[in-house]
């Protein structure tokens, strides 16, 4: 299953050695009814991410887990009202396979599963611990494909937990709108500004050269028209930063 | 694969195929064992009969053309049963790693045939299984 010697064990992810495909052939010309049923269960998910099901994340009290059973189990979790602190122990192994289909190298694995578990997370954003969002999402900031999907998700957590009110989490939104300034939703960029403009520490965000990033990527306009109150101090800002006065000598 | 399916391209392949099917439906529905010299590995007796219907399957398989699960088992109402029966024997008489190599090689459009199962929803009515199972040539 895992390559290990008899006897042998291991902390590290693993992949299964055996193939999906070929799998899947075997499953289908010898599979009865039950087996059947199993697998139409699971096929949107060994469709959409076959690596799910070799891939298996390093251990969680003493047992490895396959990427699919920690994304089952993050999807079952969230309906039954559990507290803050199992809600963050089910993202952040969903994260911790996401990081590790990462460093195996499925980077298309690893940017579907990272889309998952962040649009999945944002339906808890609200009743989240600002600093375990920020952790998760530091995380795969660092270490995980964040598609502009994937992006629009974390900031809206980010905007929604609070976290975006303080230093550390305000960061975080600041470096995924720099990165995708052009495709985030406007929806989700004025819940975020505004979560930042209005934070306890408004001064350490560099909100000139987030502006200065926005009107580069053409989002004035329609930040203008969405949220006047909010666009017209954020865009007066852009004159103040010094990214504007390099790149236009002469429009201060 | 390739190499035995080379071997049976020629003029009298469909004859060969049809004569191949009937020994690999035989081997299946009726089979008797043979006691052979050539054992180079410790096998139950089962498990020899059901590595030589597998070996006939492949070469019925390397033929090219389309196999069904009626073709083999036709006094049944359910070949689809009895084929997956016949799978899980050829899987239990096999090493694993064989099995799947054979996996891989029907799924690979070279070798001309590919397993295709009719859709699960649409085979299931009243709890009766109606699903065929289709060895199908791609080639």
């Amino acid at each position: 299953m895992n390559g290990l010697e008899h006897g042998a064990s291991s902390d590290l992810p693993f992949g299964a050695i055996f193939e999906v495909p070929p799998a899947l052939r075997s499953m289908q010309i010898s599979n009865h009814l039950s087996d059947d049923a199993l697998l139409h269960a699971l096929e949107p998910l060994i469709r959409r991410i076959p690596a799910a099901l070799t891939q298996f994340t390093a251990p969680e009290d003493g047992r490895h887990s396959s990427v699919a059973h920690s994304l089952t189990r993050m999807w079952l979790a969230i309906s039954q009202s559990p507290s803050p602190e199992d809600l963050v122990a089910v993202y952040k192994t969903a994260s911790e396979a996401a990081t590790d289909l990462a460093r195996s190298k499925l980077l298309t694995a690893n940017a579907d599963v990272t889309e998952l578990l962040l649009g999945t997370m944002r339906a808890d954003a609200y009743r989240l611990p600002a600093e375990e969002v920020c952790g998760i999402i530091h995380q795969l900031i660092d270490e995980a494909v964040v598609t502009p999907v994937a992006a629009a998700s974390a900031i809206y957590c980010l905007a929604t937990s609070q976290a975006a009110h303080d230093g550390y989490g305000a960061s975080l939104a600041t470096t995924l709108i720099q990165k995708h300034a052009d495709s985030i939703d406007g929806r989700i960029l004025v819940l975020a500004l505004r979560a930042m403009a209005g934070g306890d520490e408004p001064a350490r965000v560099d909100l000139a050269g987030l502006a200065v990033t926005l009107i580069e990527a053409g989002r004035r306009p329609e930040l203008e028209h969405a949220a006047p109150d909010l666009a017209e101090p954020l865009f007066a800002l852009s004159t103040t930063s010094p990214r504007l006065r390099r790149n236009n000598p002469g429009s201060s | 694969m390739p190499f035995i399916a080379g071997l049976l391209d020629d003029p009298d392949r469909t004859r060969i195929r049809s004569w191949l099917i009937g020994r690999t439906a035989q081997s299946l529905t009726r089979p008797q064992y043979a006691e052979s010299r050539y054992r180079p590995v410790d096998k139950r007796i089962d498990h020899w009969m059901a590595t030589y219907s597998f070996n006939l399957l492949l070469l019925t398989l390397a033929c090219g053309a389309e196999l069904r699960a009626s073709d083999l088992f036709t006094r049944t109402n359910d070949p689809a049963a009895m084929l997956r029966n016949s799978a899980l024997q050829w899987q239990a008489a096999v090493p694993s790693y064989m099995w799947m190599d054979a996996m891989e090689v029907f799924g690979s459009p070279a070798v001309g045939a590919t397993v295709a199962v009719t859709s699960f929803s649409s085979t299931r009515a009243n709890g009766q299984a109606t699903c065929r199972i289709r060895w199908t040539p791609t080639g």
